[in-house]
């Protein structure tokens, strides 16, 4: 069941009315109810899998109680071991398994041998890099200390499978999401009606802007040997507008529902295509896996103890997880090492916590040395994301080859017929960003637009956004990040 | 609570109703496919691609065959030849909206080469074909009206579309191609019929399938089952004829590089299941095209009316 389909709309108020009717009798229930729609809600896609979800969440409950009442703490060590270990080796074995296979067949044959390795056709449960990280994150915490286990198996089975997270993140702890599972929960207008804006906000960067831009995109990528420079240069800017509204509109969606149930989840997204650098950007870009890195990967790795170089080799090492993390593909490596790349030198020079504020805030317009930050660090992004995209690294050289070596000085929309109503693509990105830039000091954009205004303003404002996005809803495609 | 539900269902009215009514207003204007899966089980009925969606109006052939008290209404159930070749998801989709009552329907099928290919690599994993994923292959529900399942899955715009193309094409503002599905399945095209503008686009139409079809295209084994199994299931409920409708001449060489004997290879199936042949594939100069695969509206009633007086003298003898 994706959000954008008709049964999310039907399935989320029917689960919003039992929710909070169940609400009044018993939390247990309320519990129950949601577990049992989030399990339905995952079986859409493929009831087979639910046992994988459950065998994962039962392993993590079951080794958390385990580390917990561990005598020494060798036998923590033992238990977490254990489950890390089954845990990568599920997500290796159905992520990663045909990777290491071909590559290993490719290297053997640039050396002249003739491997016969048979890969699988092994089809990837959806969201199992998200739960598989979400059940980690509660057994580490139990073994730093930071959280005692739950013994309630529903709680627990509940925080790990909770719908509105459970396939495309954000990727939560136990420390924060936990909690808010255990207490009783009251209904709050004011959080309703907010949930109920950010999802709309979601649907219209997922619709209205990932959507219209996928069109374009596509067709530039699958056919760049035969465009020019320009054009391959809109490709790469779609995309990344591609990738950010489907993403971000995802999250949207997924924190608005949460709220509609009296949950709050951790901000994903903020803002980030105002970074004014690299550190900045990946602060405000997916923020609960880059979070999760820091946490569980960068600081048991020495973090920035140790001086320039440790600091620099963790976050290469971050970096190269976060790209394999993506994704079984050689590409996906480059994007993260290109990323590691650009932000090297702020480590080195210490200026990676520079921008820790919004930029020009309280400002109509940035300065012109914010402008010319903004505009640097997303075109350093927007050329990263060409090794997102491309269907492999022999596609993105030739892709990034072809920008420099066609026709710069061309203009899409006139040369190629097929690209004329890009143009539209164009200005809808225009109009999106000067909300996003109007709300960006906001949980998301149109968190406070028009609040004070007369209703009949405000419903206008929202009616215009529920006609956009009717008016866009046809040609669906599936959220990228569903695919990791 | 009930101030946040009342407040919901106010503001929800709007869009709703728009969304609702969106259902209601849909026909023959909204797309090439959706008025065929909003009518009734049928009795008799017409299969094959385009060119048979396009070609063969059942109006005429019922005209023909009503005054002489012959047969229950045809009905046009072709698509395209993405969507409907001979293969497992429509022969279940032509099951599921051929009415099991019927006993002395009348049934065409329409047959070429195209219809009865695939590209090399998947010639006979029936698994894969693709229009498997495809509107016809995709939806379960056939019979009804309005059909929710097949607007909400494979209608391919926006559903607010449905009230632009329904106002666009009641102001005469649909462009230069206009298409209107009629009730009984046929598909209206009204184009220019320009010889300057005809010619363009024959040999656009012919190049775009001798590049990109032809090279690629067998026949398949597994579809031409799927044929046998089509004859078979409507000969059960009434009387089958195999057509084949003519193309461009220039067309028919091409059809010729994917199977010279196509017309033997029919007739031998037409033998074998006792139905009759009926080729016309020869008579490309005694009609018009459009594009040189589908015939003009005129054409397609000259040629219905020959089917149905073939038909005709087939019953009363």
């Amino acid at each position: 069941m994706f959000f954008n389909s008709i049964e999310f709309a039907i399935f989320l108020p029917i689960v919003f009315f039992l929710y909070w009717s169940a609400g009044k009798k018993s939390l247990k229930l309320q519990n129950i109810l949601l577990l049992t729609a989030s399990y339905f809600f995952y079986s859409f896609w493929d009831w087979r899998f639910l046992f994988l979800l459950a065998f994962s969440t039962f392993l993590d409950y079951f080794t958390g109680l385990k580390i917990f009442n561990a005598t020494s703490r060798n036998k923590e060590k033992i238990w977490l071991f254990i489950s890390v270990f089954i845990n990568l080796g599920f997500l290796g074995f159905f992520k990663y398994y045909n990777f290491f296979i071909e590559s290993f067949a490719e290297l053997l044959q640039s050396f002249g041998l003739k491997p016969h390795f048979s890969s699988l056709n092994v089809i990837l449960p959806v969201g199992i890099s998200f739960y598989t990280f979400h059940g980690l994150s509660y057994v580490f915490d139990i073994y730093n200390k930071k959280i005692k286990p739950t013994t309630n198996w529903v709680n627990y089975t509940l925080f790990v499978s909770f719908f509105p997270l459970l396939v495309a993140g954000p990727i939560e702890r136990a420390t924060h999401l936990l909690p808010q599972v255990e207490k009783p929960r009251k209904f709050d207008y004011t959080k309703a009606v907010d949930g109920l804006k950010q999802i709309l906000w979601g649907l219209f960067k997922k619709i209205v802007i990932a959507d219209s831009c996928a069109e374009y995109a596509n067709i530039i990528f699958n056919n760049s040997d035969s465009y020019s420079g320009s054009t391959l240069i809109l490709g790469a800017l779609l995309f990344a507008f591609q990738i950010y509204g489907d993403f971000s509109g995802y999250s949207d969606i997924a924190l608005g529902s949460a709220r509609l149930l009296g949950f709050e989840l951790l901000k994903n997204f903020s803002f980030p295509y105002f970074s004014r650098d690299i550190a900045e950007f990946w602060r405000r870009w997916h923020i609960s896996l880059s979070s999760w890195f820091r946490d569980y990967l960068y600081i048991p790795l020495g973090g920035s103890h140790g001086g320039i170089y440790m600091k620099m080799r963790n976050t290469l090492i971050i970096f190269l997880v976060s790209g394999f993390w993506h994704g079984a593909n050689w590409t996906f490596l480059v994007w993260g090492l290109l990323n590691a790349v650009y932000i090297m030198p702020s480590i080195i020079f210490k200026t990676n916590r520079t921008h820790l504020d919004i930029v020009a805030q309280g400002k109509l317009f940035p300065s012109v040395k914010e402008a010319i930050q903004i505009f640097i660090t997303f075109s350093l992004t927007t050329f990263a994301w060409i090794f997102f995209r491309a269907n492999d690294l022999h596609h993105a050289f030739s892709y990034i080859s072809g920008i420099f070596s066609k026709n710069l000085l061309s203009v899409p929309f006139l040369t190629h017929p097929e690209l004329k109503k890009s143009v539209i693509c164009i200005f809808l990105i225009i109009f999106f960003l000067m909300i996003e830039w109007t709300g960006r000091s906001n949980k998301y954009a149109i968190e406070r637009m028009w609040l004070t205004s007369h209703k009949l303003i405000r419903w206008a404002f929202y009616y215009a956004i529920i006609i956009s996005i009717l008016l866009s809803y046809g040609k669906k495609h599936e959220f990228i990040y569903f695919q990791f | 609570m009930k101030y946040f539900i009342n407040k919901i269902i106010l503001f929800s009215l709007f869009p709703f109703l728009l969304l609702a009514l969106s259902f209601f207003i849909a026909d023959g204007t909204t797309d090439e496919f959706y008025v065929r899966f909003t009518t009734p089980e049928q009795k008799s009925m017409i299969v094959g691609t385009s060119r048979a969606a396009q070609g063969i109006q059942p109006s005429i052939i019922d005209s023909i065959l009503n005054k002489n008290k012959q047969t229950s209404a045809l009905f046009n159930y072709s698509f395209t030849v993405a969507h409907s070749p001979y293969g497992p998801a429509y022969y279940e989709s032509i099951k599921r909206k051929l009415d099991k009552s019927s006993k002395d329907g009348k049934f065409i099928i329409a047959v070429d080469p195209w219809s009865l290919s695939l590209k090399k690599e998947k010639l006979n994993d029936e698994n894969i074909f693709p229009e498997n994923d495809m509107a016809v292959g995709k939806t379960r529900h056939v019979n009804c009206y309005p059909n929710f399942e097949y607007l909400i899955h494979s209608y391919s715009s926006p559903l607010l579309m449905i009230w632009m193309t329904k106002t666009l094409s009641a102001l005469h503002m649909d462009g230069k191609e206009r298409l209107y599905l009629h009730k009984d399945g046929w598909l209206e095209v009204s184009v220019s019929m320009d010889s300057a503008e005809v010619q363009k686009r024959i040999e656009r139409k012919i190049n775009d399938y001798k590049t990109n079809e032809v090279p690629y295209f067998h026949l398949s084994p597994v579809r031409y089952e799927y044929l046998r199994k089509t004859i078979e299931l409507f000969r059960n409920h009434g009387d089958v004829f195999l057509v084949r409708l003519p193309v461009h001449a220039n067309f028919k060489d091409l059809e010729d590089r994917i199977s010279p004997r196509f017309d033997s290879l029919m007739t031998s199936l037409a033998k074998e299941n006792n139905i009759a042949y009926l080729s016309f594939i020869n008579d490309s100069t005694k009609y018009r095209f459009t594009d040189g695969n589908h015939l003009y509206k005129e054409s397609g009633r000259i040629l219905s009316k020959k089917i149905g007086e073939y038909i005709l003298s087939c019953c009363l003898n």
